[in-house]
């Protein structure tokens, strides 16, 4: 008869069997072993049952199982391009995840159109400066030069916008400095909009009644030895109060946004694509 | 050539440097399959399976033992045979043994009219055990074949079915306790080799 016996000494007496026992758990089945005739019982028919097992002859294969070509070849086909379409998939992914987050972090839409319309008013009103106001921003910008020049004396000539522009270039920096706001501006009449920004920067109001011919020619041609230093106090001037209206354009003018939305869903088909094509040759 | 060259010149895909493997392992592939699933037949094409599916996959080996690596293989092909004939069972029921377990083996309902005896009378020893390995649940049949028909030690075994030693030892045990209670009504028809060998 079989000898019914708990799970946890099955394991041992299996265990035991196979020298998988530590020593003390060894000493303590030993132990029992003699104390108990029904354990010594279940021990000896585990040992024969364990017996007839390992007598088992083996069996033979009743074949060779050599693989052909063939056999191979139809199911690596595939395996070449499984590596190529996960990589494609992944990468769209992660572009993906890039470009959307930034065109989460742009300005919005609604703020867009608000600053173009923000810079458009600025260079219409430049645009629509009547004659007299350009003489009188000519005359602003030549006391203004002759102010800085006293400074420009006693400070060194070291700024980035002095030591950056050859004497050559001095001319035409002495007529407002070619800022990244007139860049931008696509007007054929680049003085008109320099001139008046001045007014727009906040400097003081020119007197309408004090240009006269002379003071308006040299403002329009200094001497050399002023631009550099006008254009070195000037340039910094506007460039902290165009910075801020500037940032945020060029993706709104450009129409950046439409690109981003057609570059997100590129990338989504293309990566929903390749991700799909991969898993179907996976399979 | 020995055999980390011939895996190696695998892995490049020189289908004759595999094929050597093949020979030299597919008794041991064969042997396995044909014990855990107890059909000839099904036994071949689980070992073909394995063979195929080894080479298409040997970037996955890591070292180590090639034949653990082989049987683990094969051992998954045997599981996808045997989930295959629980879709498609060959017969109405699926009995369930003493504990409420389910036996797996079609040829169960076959031999359950037949006695110890008799079944003796019919089959040889080794088909007696075979009859008994049957009966066990599978997780428990593929442990005892890698260790006492195979000759594994637990640590390999371990790695076969990737389960911790502890599962081994208790699957183990409960198997051979199931296959001493199997065996019992055939004791009496052993040789008397069997019954009065004894092990150190």
């Amino acid at each position: 008869m079989a000898i019914r016996l708990s799970n946890r000494d099955l394991e041992a007496i299996s265990a035991y069997l196979d020298g998988q026992l530590n020593p003390r758990e060894s000493a303590h089945l030993e132990t029992r072993l003699q104390a108990s005739a029904e354990l010594r019982a279940a021990l000896e028919q585990m040992r024969r049952t364990r017996t007839l097992l390992r007598s088992l002859p083996p069996v033979r294969a009743p074949r060779n199982f050599v693989l052909t070509p063939q056999m191979v070849g139809a199911r690596k086909a595939p395996a070449p391009m499984y590596p190529v379409l996960r990589l494609a998939s992944a990468l769209a992914t992660f572009l993906l995840a890039i470009v959307l987050i930034g065109d989460y972090l742009v300005p919005r839409l609604p703020a867009a159109p608000a600053m173009q319309a923000s810079t458009a008013e600025a260079e219409v009103s430049a645009l629509q400066a009547p004659a007299a106001t350009e003489a009188t921003a000519a005359d602003a910008a030549a006391p203004a030069e002759e102010e800085v020049e006293g400074m420009a004396a006693e400070s060194s000539p070291g700024g980035e916008a002095t030591t950056e522009a050859p004497p050559a270039a001095a001319l035409e920096m002495a007529i407002p400095s070619p800022t990244p706001e007139a860049d931008r501006t696509p007007t054929p009449l680049p003085e008109e909009g320099q001139r008046a920004a001045a007014p727009l920067l906040g400097q003081p109001a020119p007197t309408p009644a004090s240009p006269t011919p002379e003071e308006i020619q040299r403002a329009i041609v200094p001497p050399q030895e002023q631009p550099a230093p006008a254009g070195e106090q000037k340039a910094p001037a506007e460039q902290r109060q165009a910075a801020p209206e500037e940032l945020p354009l060029p993706p709104a003018e450009i129409g950046g946004l439409d690109v981003l939305k057609v570059l997100e869903a590129a990338l989504a088909v293309f990566a929903l694509a390749t991700g799909l094509a991969a898993v179907f040759l996976r399979r | 050539m020995d055999e980390v060259a011939l895996i190696n010149a695998s892995r490049q895909g020189d289908l004759d440097s595999f094929n050597r493997l093949v020979l030299a392992y597919q008794d041991v592939v064969y042997s396995q399959a044909f014990r855990v699933l107890g059909d000839r037949q099904a036994a071949d094409d689980a070992a073909q399976e394995a063979f195929i599916s080894a080479f298409n996959n040997l970037r996955s080996y890591r070292g180590g033992s090639f034949r653990a690596w082989l049987l683990r293989i094969v051992t998954n092909s045997c599981y996808d045979e045997l989930r295959r004939r629980k879709r498609r069972p060959t017969t109405p029921l699926e009995p369930l043994d003493d504990t409420g377990e389910e036996i797996e083996s079609p040829r169960w309902l076959a031999d359950t009219a037949e006695q110890p005896e008799a079944a003796m009378e019919r089959v040889e020893l080794a088909r007696a055990i075979q009859h008994c390995l049957e009966e066990l649940p599978a997780e428990f049949r593929v442990v005892v074949s890698l260790v006492d028909v195979q000759g594994m030690d637990y640590a390999e075994v371990s790695q076969v079915i990737q389960k911790p030693l502890g599962t081994v030892k208790s699957r183990l045990a409960r198997a051979r306790g199931r296959l001493r209670d199997c065996l019992q009504g055939f004791w009496e028809l052993l040789p008397a080799a069997f019954r009065l060998e004894r092990e150190v």
